[in-house]
């Protein structure tokens, strides 16, 4: 029975809220993609640009005393792939009353932006796997084997730089799959060290989750597109597979809007564009979702 | 060598998922199997999206490659000034087989009609309704005519059964007023 006239909290004048000493972050992918292209500047002037693709030439035998002709062999004819910016945007509005009495600033929300903006490019990137033409379909889950013969389809399509290690963007159940083989195999290689980086390693917050010597440098993450029963992750060339042209930064315009409602405004705005520069440069790996 | 306890699950899995109806796209004339059995089970992505079929060279684990279909999506949901991409693939052959959850001005989902508002510039033109012009044109004025030709067969098949049952009936009754002359 509960007793009456104790002096209790309720009778105290208390604060209303206590705020943790430090905040979580928020729990949304982080970003790797944009590391792992050729990237450019903006141009000026235009917001088109476009990365040359080189042709080349055809020799031919020449029996002795034969006249020779300039033919097909001998045309130079370089290509070209066209990347137009676009805008990706952020629009936020900060009310007085919680810029006044809450830890909330303009300078959070501008930080929140870029953030977004950042997971915004990164989701596109990690959609141009499904462009690429070869594919590697995992018979359920992804294996090292798998990833070797995307290595093999770049190699065997004569991609240039074949000495800088290939790039492998996966999904962390890709990732776990790769893991577990290393350690069910029995075979001699994942006993040597060297070869247990990825085994050995927690992801990076920039997604980097380790290396298997001669083969490809592994990154972690999520956003990537599916198929029925897959997902889509890719193996691809840093140099030649992908490009892209990137701002230097995100343009953000802050705005005080007192008719509006006593509000600032912010808004973000980042200009870019990828492309697929070369499409053999790159495989498409596509393991069970 | 068996399959481990994992790989079992995830070939049941492919199992029931190859039970499954596939994705209904806006055009289902000539379809590739492959691409019929990738829209098994397919999950659209949750924005705006163009799906595409495409010639793929599945490389096999023999180092042999097999000529064979699949899917391409692009993401147009935070960006749609994409035409060059989108232009480029249908270069490349593939296909627009598909599209959905284009956001508009008067979106239901006001975060998205602000998305809308902010891509659309001073003139309020809409840049996903270009790139659905665009799309249109690719998928071309009637993608799904041998389905339409079936339907409009059948409906003219039934209309001269249903013809050829009043002549039949008709003639019966003159047959009866002859007979009564």
């Amino acid at each position: 029975m509960a007793v009456s006239n104790i002096t209790e909290v309720s009778n105290a004048v208390t604060i209303g809220n206590a705020l943790s000493a430090i905040a979580s972050p928020a729990l949304v992918k982080s970003t790797c993609m944009m590391n792992l292209m050729y990237t450019e500047n903006l141009p000026v002037g235009t917001n088109v640009k476009k990365f040359i693709k080189k042709g080349s030439l055809t020799a031919a035998t020449l029996a002795e005393s034969t006249a020779a002709a300039i033919d097909a062999n001998g045309e130079l004819t370089d290509s070209s792939i066209t990347a137009t910016a676009a805008k990706v945007f952020v629009m936020s509005g900060l009310s007085l009353e919680a810029e006044t009495f809450t830890g909330l600033s303009v300078a959070r929300l501008g930080e929140e932006a870029g953030a977004a903006i950042g997971r915004a490019v990164d989701v596109d990137a990690l959609g141009m796997f499904d462009g690429f033409s070869t594919v590697v379909t995992a018979s359920t889950v992804l294996t090292i084997d798998d990833v070797m013969l995307g290595q093999f389809n770049i190699l065997n399509s004569n991609c240039h730089n074949p000495e800088v290690q290939l790039q492998c963007v996966v999904h962390p159940k890709a990732y776990y799959n790769i893991k577990k083989e290393m350690i069910q195999s029995g075979a001699s290689a994942w006993a040597n060290q060297t070869f247990l980086d990825v085994l050995g390693r927690n992801p990076q917050q920039n997604c980097y989750a380790g290396s298997i010597p001669g083969l490809a440098d592994f990154y972690v993450t999520t956003g990537q597109a599916t198929t029925g029963g897959d997902t889509i992750d890719g193996i691809f060339h840093p140099m030649w597979a992908l490009a892209g042209i990137f701002a230097s930064a995100p343009v953000v315009w802050v705005q005080r809007q007192g008719a509006g409602g006593f509000f600032t405004e912010v808004a973000s705005a980042y200009l870019y564009d990828i492309i697929e520069w070369n499409d053999l440069a790159g495989v498409e790996l596509d393991s069970d979702t | 060598m068996d399959p481990t306890r994992a790989e079992q699950l995830a070939l049941a899995r492919e199992e029931q998922r190859l039970k499954k109806e596939p994705f209904k796209t806006l055009i289902t004339d000539g379809l590739r199997e492959d691409t019929v059995n990738a829209l098994r089970g397919w999950v659209p992505p949750p924005g705006a999206y163009i799906l595409l079929e495409r010639r793929k060279n599945f490389l096999q684990p023999d180092l042999s490659v097999r000529v064979g279909y699949g899917l391409q999506t692009i993401n147009v949901e935070e960006r749609p000034e994409q035409f060059e991409r989108l232009r480029r693939q249908v270069r490349k052959g593939a296909r627009v087989i598909h599209y959905a959850n284009f956001p508009t001005l008067n979106d239901p989902n006001p975060s998205r009609a602000a998305k809308v508002r902010g891509h659309s510039g001073p003139m309020g033109r809409s840049p996903w309704d270009a790139l659905e012009a665009e799309v249109k044109s690719l998928l071309g004025t009637n993608p799904n005519w041998k389905e339409e030709k079936a339907k409009i067969e059948a409906e003219r098949n039934a209309l001269e059964m249903k013809l050829q049952a009043a002549i039949i009936k008709k003639g019966s009754q003159n047959d009866k007023t002859d007979n009564r002359l």
